[in-house]
């Protein structure tokens, strides 16, 4: 056993799950209901507790773990972490927030999801184990709230979307800003017809913090101590390489291929998420793409138009009919042809997350489709895939949505599947 | 030869446009084969780009393609690093075929190289490698025989059930659960059987890896028009002591019976 610690004691991981089962067994032996099973004045009562671990604590996982500690149903009972420094650092949090010791702690997620107590974890990790860890996951029988992007080449996502099916776990992929007002504001203009007929949708890719992919490898230096970095576990389904602390810096393993999709995923999970929704094309992506001065074009089976724009903060998406258009960045700025799209109408800044966590939390109870589910995030995703290949290749491609494969270029799709590093396997 | 080769890319470049243009007439590709050769951890990888940018282009142009491949099975057979292989088997992974398998499958049992040379061969469309990973199965070991698993079950060839099956009972439990996922990814009747055999028989720690890869096989049969066998696997797996497995089982003979989930 590899635990680091694993001190949740029995009152404090009483779940939904485990109060419902007990709470049955009292018909045949009793059960004394405890005040922690009842609740209190902030926390709900055991029935309708959602007891949660979380799999990497970088900054996104932190400010995720905060999202969730805020909902008084949820319990976060285990945090997980190839980092000594983040793993230690998450379960202090953790115990803060609770004013206990409780908070588990381990190096490798296995360990987390052979926990029966649990019923659902966010993954915060490096996009290279997004698709892994979820797929480990749902293997094991828990609901998903999973970081975008989920994948890196589009395979895994497809096999993904297979295993959510498999279990019927639900699913929340982290693209939050389809819970924010003001971008459902703008999806609805375009989905209720008040653009008119739909023609181009901008995505915005983002300014390029990586600096293009580089697929660079490093130098070896002298592997720390498991505890202290779990270089194997860090690499998981990637190629093996020596050891070398840089690799796991955000704006170096952003840049390669191995690791991420680059900018294009890394913006693209929201900007031609939001696009594909407005286009009520959630279950399918465009049929062609082709590179255009440093950026893509794409074009969908229904005659839209998908243009990757060049990055210029804020992240903002524009849809463009034939009787309007809206523009919705970030920074809460909103415009419209006509302008009176948006007459009376206030939005708030910003991108939080509270909302996109929420739909979660109330979906793993009623057990209805999330906002952001598997499906909707892997076909935006692919779409961002293809891009990223259309780039790497300079060529026009054509794909076709339902076979998921391009059409008469068998190169291009050798780049949609890895071979994942053993032990680890998609199917 | 390289020099006529990259006329031949001077050309595709000249057709295709963006991409490819930054290819020069000159002996970079030559030289990109020289920093193969000398290649190392953390050394620059560009000196490399042209050979990228050649295997690029080579997806239209088959002649480039095979005279690429040829090249590069030569480096991989040589003595260069492991960092040099690792590039190569990235290459040969986009250009390579059958005419690369008995090359990359040399590193199948290798601890070191083997999951990139699963990397090629998962790749390759060609019969030929689904049958040099199956070959394998008898030369392979540990984590290694793990992969290889993993890839006949990515390929979902059925042609190495009879060399898979035995392995259910492999005391090693990871080619065990490998070879469980394996059958289920390759879905036929026979496999089938022989996780039906394996349900009762799986220890308590493969309990788990015993039925995903079950279910897998049922969705597999369903695909295949076979609903009566998917439906039986479903009957059973809703007696499994799993929770989420009898639900999941569930969910199956609604999906069979056309029940909206």
């Amino acid at each position: 056993m590899n635990q680091i610690q694993h001190r949740a004691s029995s009152e404090a991981v009483l779940s939904r799950r485990s109060f419902c089962r007990r709470a049955a067994a009292t018909l045949a032996v009793p059960y004394v209901i405890t005040g922690t099973a009842l609740g209190a004045a902030n926390r709900a009562p055991a029935s309708e507790r959602i007891v949660m671990g979380t799999i990497g604590t970088g900054p996104r996982g932190m400010d995720n773990i905060n999202n969730f500690l805020a909902n008084p149903d949820v319990q976060m009972v285990a945090v997980c972490d190839v980092r000594g420094q983040r793993r230690k650092a998450a379960k202090a949090a953790v115990d803060k927030y609770y004013g206990n010791q409780d908070c588990a702690a381990y190096i490798d997620l296995r360990e987390l999801l052979a926990r029966s107590d649990i019923d659902a974890v966010m993954i915060a990790t490096g996009d290279n184990w997004h698709t892994m860890a979820s797929i480990l996951a749902a293997r094991a029988g828990k609901d998903i709230y999973c970081e975008k992007p989920m994948s890196v080449v589009l395979g895994e996502g497809r096999v993904l979307c297979q295993t959510m099916q498999r279990y019927g776990v639900i699913f929340q992929c982290g693209t939050q800003r389809r819970s924010i007002a003001r971008f459902r504001f703008a999806v609805e203009l375009a989905q209720t017809g008040k653009l008119g007929q739909l023609k181009t949708l901008y995505a915005e890719k983002s300014p390029d913090w990586f600096g293009g992919f580089h697929e660079k490898t490093l130098p070896p230096e002298p592997e720390p101590p498991r505890e202290v970095f779990d270089w194997n576990l860090w690499l998981g389904p990637a190629a093996w390489r020596p050891y070398n602390p840089k690799y796991a810096e955000r704006n170096f393993w952003g840049g390669h291929r191995d690791f991420s999709g680059g900018m294009i995923t890394e913006w693209g999970s929201h900007t031609v998420d939001l696009c594909q929704w407005a286009n009520n094309a959630d279950d399918t992506t465009p049929v062609e793409f082709e590179p255009a001065q440093g950026t893509i074009i794409a074009h969908y089976a229904n005659g839209v138009k998908l243009v990757f724009e060049e990055g210029v903060w804020p992240l903002h998406v524009r849809f463009v009919g034939t009787e309007g258009e809206i523009y919705v960045d970030d920074d809460g700025n909103m415009r419209s042809k006509p302008e009176s799209l948006l007459a009376g109408r206030k939005f708030d800044k910003g991108y939080p997350q509270a909302n996109h966590v929420r739909n979660f939390l109330d979906c793993v109870k009623s057990r209805q489709r999330p906002i952001a589910p598997a499906e909707g995030a892997h076909r935006a995703n692919s779409t961002c895939q293809i891009a990223n290949i259309c780039m790497l290749l300079g060529r026009p491609l054509r794909f076709d949505p339902q076979t998921e494969k391009f059409v008469g270029d068998p190169e291009a799709d050798r780049m949609l599947w890895r071979a994942y590093r053993p032990p680890w396997r998609l199917v | 030869m390289l020099r006529q080769l990259l006329v031949a890319v001077g050309l595709m470049a000249a057709l295709c446009g963006a991409g490819i243009s930054t290819l020069a007439a000159d002996d970079s590709l030559d030289k990109a084969f020289e920093a193969l050769k000398a290649y190392d951890w953390g050394k620059e990888r560009a000196p490399l780009r042209p050979l990228e940018e050649a295997v690029a282009a080579a997806g239209k142009d088959a002649a480039l393609a095979k005279a690429l491949e040829k090249k590069l099975v030569e480096l991989l057979k040589s003595d260069v690093s492991q960092a040099a292989k690792d590039q190569i088997c990235r290459q040969l992974s986009l250009v390579g075929s059958a005419d690369c398998v008995p090359a990359v499958a040399e590193l199948l049992p290798d601890e070191k190289l083997s999951h990139m040379a699963r990397y090629v061969l998962e790749r390759i469309p060609a019969p030929e490698a689904s049958k040099a990973l199956r070959e394998a199965l008898g030369k392979t070991k540990g984590v290694q025989k793990v992969g290889v698993l993993n890839s006949l079950g990515v390929k979902r060839d059925a042609e190495s059930l009879p060399a898979i099956v035995p392995l259910l009972a492999d005391s090693d439990p990871q080619i065990a659960a490998a070879a469980a996922a394996a059958l289920g990814a390759i879905g036929t009747s026979e496999a089938a059987k022989a996780l039906a055999d394996f349900q009762g028989k799986a220890p308590e720690a493969l309990k788990l890896a015993a039925a995903d890869a079950y279910l897998a096989c049922a969705e597999a049969l369903l695909a295949a028009g076979k609903k009566a066998e998917a439906l039986a696997i479903y009957k059973e797996l809703t007696k499994s002591e799993i929770r989420h497995v009898k639900l999941a089982a569930t969910r199956g003979m609604m999906s069979v019976m056309g029940k909206k989930q």
